[in-house]
């Protein structure tokens, strides 16, 4: 004789392989509808960890893609006002040469002169948003302040900022240094005093005393001896703008490679979280057949019984 | 009726039972008396609770016998969906509590050293960045944190540095104790640079001593948490599909005996019938029989 199988056997195999069908076919439901391919933590903990490492490096990523951007705008600034800085040292070398050619008119030269003072000192204080560019970590207030008259004895403008250098996160571990102050650009100054060291100049000094060349070169000397000291400076200030572009430059390199992590790692997270979507829609379809027909099948083995052959 | 109250018992609580010669049961779960024949038992929750619990809001079991109540016999209960809840309760749920206690009391920990260093443009007073929500303290510099257990729970940004954000110290104390330059950011620097440092986490019993859990990093911390957490998910779903399938070939067993097959069952009841059948025709031949007889 065979098992003995009850009919309550028979419904409860029913009901429970209905469920479990219907129970993968969700699953698989869920997986083609959210595109992923765990629900939660448990489904598999590897890979969840694994893709939440990978989240938070991306989190960083864009992190530092924002200091970057950020650095950028800082070092572009800086480099704007460098380069009318340049042409405002161009020009006065110009006036110079000017001033060599017999009978010049030294009085109208002058007046420029004392322009392009004003002007670098405005360049000094130039400020984005309520940030002053060149005062080291002293933005709140102009690095600069013109303190005397022409005729006063050197110098008679003096630097209120810091030798503070402001450093960005750019990576993972590069720092960059995104300022310039004024004590090294403009006082030409490399140990933390205002005095010009090695061949450096201080340009306020320069413009100063080719003012009062010009006005008495009587007194204080022919102007067209100062163009050694031009040349010097305006060299300090490319310098200056040399180092701001190799920094943009390194921005930008660093920039791609953040560009091309960033994909590599979705690309490694979408291995690991993502569906197939082919694969999962055949999987859905194959699940919802064999749900289909176990309800088939059991709808066709509920109803026979001999009650039914009976007449 | 009997044994479906006891199929329904048996999935609150684990417990044995026998049937006595006079047909009464008895029941035992996690070792008392349940039932005994006319002797019925009660357990009872109250948040009385002479063992400490892990929250003063926790039911604690009893027992209770004809109004005799016995101590908290909580952590005996086992099995069914009672057993799980405090398992989960008890055990569980508080190791989770404590991984997550643990990473907020090691991060307030590290950021508040590295915030104390730096200064603010306001003025150069040290300030801790994350304080005890319900100790305050003078501010500055504000209590800090000081017992790992509960830490999730109590960690909040000083308030003085969320009314002020000038006294986020985000840079570095100028010569000597004084503001920092705005544009200083030395100490945020430091501050970011937390994210992937590698420090000491502290362990429940550390403070006020040094941590002396594992060297890792924050995310590394919580990305092998949550990797056992969902490992810890994992075995529960398997050891579920296991009960569901002992349960199932149980199910499959007991239908067997105690079900009823509608086959069996209506072809003894055609063979009965035709048994009565039979006997009513003999009834009628004797019948019959004795008619003709007395009609002789």
């Amino acid at each position: 004789m065979g098992t003995r199988i009850s009919d309550v056997n028979v419904f409860l195999r029913a009901v429970r392989s209905t469920r479990l069908n219907r129970a993968r076919l969700n699953e698989t439901q869920n997986q083609v509808s959210t595109g992923k391919r765990f629900a939660s933590v448990s489904d598999d903990p590897g890979s969840v960890s694994r893709v939440i490492d990978l989240k938070s490096s991306r989190a960083r990523i864009e992190q530092f893609g924002r200091s970057i951007e950020s650095s950028r705008a800082q070092l572009e600034n800086s480099e704007a006002a460098l380069s009318t800085l340049s042409n405002a040292m161009i020009r006065l070398r110009e006036l110079t040469v000017s001033a060599d050619i017999e009978d010049a008119d030294f009085d109208k030269i002058q007046p420029e002169v004392e322009q392009i003072f004003s002007e670098l000192v405005a360049i000094a204080n130039t400020r984005v948003g309520d940030r002053f560019l060149f005062g080291g970590f002293a933005t709140d207030a102009p690095p600069v302040s013109q303190t005397g008259v022409f005729t006063d004895p050197a110098p008679i403008v003096a630097y209120n900022g810091d030798d503070g250098q402001i450093f960005s996160q750019i990576d993972e571990s590069q720092q960059i240094l995104t300022n310039e102050t004024a004590r090294r650009v403009f006082f030409g100054s490399t140990d933390g005093d205002d005095l010009a060291d090695g061949p450096n100049v201080s340009l306020f000094d320069t413009v100063q005393e080719l003012r009062n060349r010009l006005a008495d070169p009587q007194a204080n000397g022919r102007p067209t001896d100062m163009l050694d000291e031009l040349d010097a400076g305006l060299d300090q200030v490319i310098q200056a703008r040399g180092r701001l572009g190799a920094r943009l430059a390194r921005l930008e390199t660093t920039g791609n490679q953040l560009d091309s992590l960033d994909i590599s790692i979705e690309t490694e997270r979408s291995s690991l979280e993502d569906i197939d979507l082919v694969e999962s829609i055949i999987e859905l379809q194959s699940r919802e057949q064999t749900l289909q027909a176990s309800l088939g099948v059991t709808a066709r083995i509920i109803q026979p019984t001999l009650l039914n052959f009976l007449s | 009726m009997r044994a479906q109250l006891l199929q329904e018992l048996g999935k609150k609580i684990d417990f044995t039972y026998f049937e006595r010669e006079d047909g009464t049961i008895a029941v035992q779960a996690s070792g008392f008396p349940l039932v005994d024949g006319d002797t019925v038992a009660r357990l009872e929750v109250d948040t009385r609770q002479p063992t400490p619990l892990a929250d003063p809001t926790y039911f604690n079991v009893f027992y209770n016998i004809n109004g005799q109540v016995s101590g908290p016999i909580t952590p005996r209960i086992t099995g069914g969906s009672l057993g799980g809840n405090l398992s989960m309760r008890d055990e569980r749920v508080p190791q989770y509590r404590e991984l997550l206690d643990r990473f907020t009391f090691t991060l307030a920990n590290s950021v508040n050293t590295q915030h104390l260093a730096g200064a603010g443009i306001d003025d150069g007073n040290a300030r801790n960045f994350f304080i005890d929500r319900l100790s305050g303290g003078p501010n500055p510099p504000g209590d800090p944190l000081t017992a790992v257990s509960g830490a999730a729970r109590l960690i909040t940004v000083n308030p003085d540095i969320v009314a002020n954000s000038r006294h986020l110290a985000t840079g570095a104390p100028s010569a000597g104790p004084g503001p920092a330059a705005t544009g200083d950011n030395t100490n945020a620097l430091a501050l970011a640079g937390l994210a992937t440092t590698q420090v000491p986490f502290f362990l429940a019993g550390d403070p006020p001593g040094p941590a002396t859990g594992a060297t890792q990093t924050f995310g590394a911390f919580l990305s092998s948490a949550s990797g056992a957490l969902g490992a810890d998910l994992q075995n529960v779903r398997l050891d579920l599909q296991k009960g569901d399938l002992v349960i199932a070939e149980l199910e499959d067993r007991r239908g067997s005996i105690s079900g009823v097959s509608i086959d069996e069952e209506v072809s003894d009841l055609v063979r009965f019938q035709r048994g009565y059948e039979a006997s009513a025709r003999v009834i009628s031949t004797v019948d019959e029989l004795l008619q003709i007889l007395l009609s002789i």
